[in-house]
């Protein structure tokens, strides 16, 4: 089971006790990653941005990976996060830094058709 | 253990009998009015589904299945809007989508910092005003109708951050383009009226603004915004303590049933869900008031400049700033053409926005009209020609009543606020 389905369990808990099967729900159907691509830390960054938030707020974001370190502190220090293991903080931030920075930013805008 | 069954499972059990797939999916028991109410661990699983809390989910009739299940970004009563993030939910709206003269509720942005509260009933709502004052006071919303006069103004309400998403390099949050910005008829009581009911002490300086919802993490008690503002600008008359949003009651993502609407400063000031205000004897230092929220530097820095953050002050009166609403950008035109938007400024007036054709070279004067009451924004419109056929950029610039005009460029800082750079369009003139 990934990390990602983990978190879809905590949102049918309710109905699994009832003892109903599961049954996913129709977004689902939809890239649940937003496009982020298959590689090491996709799962993790799934699972541990999107705890308390959606991913959303994550693909949009232009950081570097000094940027997304910062946040990540900031997040630990002030926002109650649990903070990570050594080597999936370095897992995650590799990810982001990779796949989630200002020129995805960039791309994002201009697909949307807000810049040229 | 958890089974990936048919997609299309959740309507199948719908389809074969409806009031027992509510039972099993959610806990939901049909009435005899056909309403079916939702409790405890169904109501958390729907909310789960549609990552949300659900409001008016007492509304829902029995055997109902959210819009949201079926079709993503769709938000129950708003209408058009560009969803940034689903949970928490902070949505803008395109610019085009805001051409009304006073923005109907399902166009007005949503920015929330946390998780909205579930139980939004106006009847049982409690206001608090304490601190520094004579007399605290804990009134309902009737009482707060009874005791002060109710008024109704139309009020621009712009999130701080919007625009951030043009600021480069990139600045961390949501990325605003044009759209967190509306101006709605809010009804409700002055600030003022009510804080000098209260009796304000001679020794306040800020107030401090605490809202129902809760924090993202889910820690109790733990708030997720708690802004102010200092008392000389929450004296202003056109604060409101507002319980209504267009003459109706206000959208439950914009702080239903009761919030602040602090205009001309950013909208974090307006805090939703408005449970207390209370009077402090020194700056507010609530979660988004220190450190370098809702803050800009003490000086124009360089892009991508490291700033201390002893040098980021407090960010006050919005910029001047407009946005063209008609047409929208790459439309197609004719030669001739009327372009017309809003224009708003802070604290101040809007004196006059001009409009260009030529890329800035020359440019020629909107009219403008008067704000239906301070803090309204100001509507313009402008009937421009084109030479001839081919590929144009329309642009608007609002001078403020000080003689200050939106730059062309962007005022960048860390965090990417008071993005008030000119808003432009592209139109293809055959």
């Amino acid at each position: 089971m990934t990390v990602r389905q983990l978190l879809f369990t905590a949102t049918l808990t309710a109905a699994t006790l009832m003892g109903v099967a599961a049954v996913e729900h129709p977004r689902a159907q939809e890239d649940e990653y937003l496009g982020l691509p298959d590689a090491p830390g996709r799962e993790e960054v799934a699972a541990y941005c999107g705890a308390c938030h959606s991913l959303k707020l994550v693909v949009q974001q232009g950081l570097t990976r000094k940027g997304w370190e910062d946040l990540l502190v900031w997040m630990y220090e002030e926002q109650e996060m649990p903070e990570l293991e050594p080597d999936e903080e370095k897992l995650v931030l590799d990810y982001l830094a990779k796949y989630v920075n200002p020129e995805t930013q960039k791309q994002r805008l201009r697909e949307r058709g807000i810049i040229q | 253990m958890l089974k990936k069954t048919a997609e299309t499972g959740l309507f199948e059990l719908y389809r074969k009998n409806p009031d027992e797939a509510d039972m099993l999916l959610f806990g939901r028991e049909t009435h005899s009015d056909r309403r079916g109410f939702l409790k405890g661990a169904g109501l958390a699983t729907m909310g789960a589904m549609v990552g949300a809390t659900i409001p008016f989910h007492r509304n829902m009739p029995a055997n109902f299945i959210p819009v949201a299940l079926a079709a993503n970004e769709t938000i129950e009563g708003k209408d058009g809007l560009t969803v940034l993030n689903d949970r928490p939910v902070n949505a803008e709206t395109p610019p085009h989508l805001l051409d009304d003269k006073i923005t109907p509720t399902a166009r007005h942005f949503i920015r929330n910092n946390g998780i909205p509260p579930e139980d939004t009933g106006a009847k049982d709502w409690k206001l608090t005003i304490d601190g520094l004052v004579d007399k605290p006071m804990t009134l309902t919303i009737d009482e707060l109708k009874k005791k002060f006069d109710v008024v109704t103004e139309a009020l621009t309400i712009e999130c701080g951050g919007n625009g951030r998403a043009f600021h480069n390099p990139p600045a961390k949050g949501n990325q605003w383009t044009y759209g967190a910005v509306a101006c709605s008829e809010w009804t409700g009581v002055r600030l003022a009226d009510v804080l000098k009911a209260a009796g304000v002490k001679d020794k306040v300086v800020y107030t401090a603004h605490e809202g129902a919802d809760a924090h993202l993490s889910g820690k109790e008690g733990k708030l997720p915004i708690s802004r102010g503002v200092p008392i000389d600008k929450a004296m202003n008359e056109h604060n409101l303590i507002a319980f209504a949003q267009n003459g109706k009651d206000i959208h439950p993502m914009n702080g239903a049933p009761l919030r602040l609407v602090i205009p001309g400063w950013p909208g974090s000031c307006s805090q939703k869900w408005l449970k207390r205000v209370y009077l402090r004897d020194q700056v507010h230092d609530g979660p988004k008031m220190t450190g370098t929220a809702y803050r800009v530097p003490n000086r124009p820095v360089k892009p991508g400049e490291k700033v201390d953050k002893k040098d980021f002050v407090i960010i006050h009166a919005m910029p001047v700033k407009s946005l063209i609403t008609s047409p929208a950008t790459n439309s197609t035109a004719g030669k001739k053409l009327e372009v017309r938007g809003h224009a708003w400024a802070g604290d101040r007036k809007v004196d006059d926005v001009m409009i260009s054709i030529d890329f800035g070279a020359t440019w020629i004067e909107a009219d403008l009209e008067d704000p239906v009451n301070d803090y309204a924004w100001q509507h313009w419109k402008a009937d421009v020609e084109f030479p001839q056929a081919g590929y144009y950029e329309i642009w608007a610039k609002a001078k403020d009543s000080e003689g200050v005009s939106q730059p062309h460029a962007i005022a960048w800082n860390p965090k990417g606020y008071l993005n008030n750079s000119m808003h432009r369009i592209a139109v293809t003139v055959s």
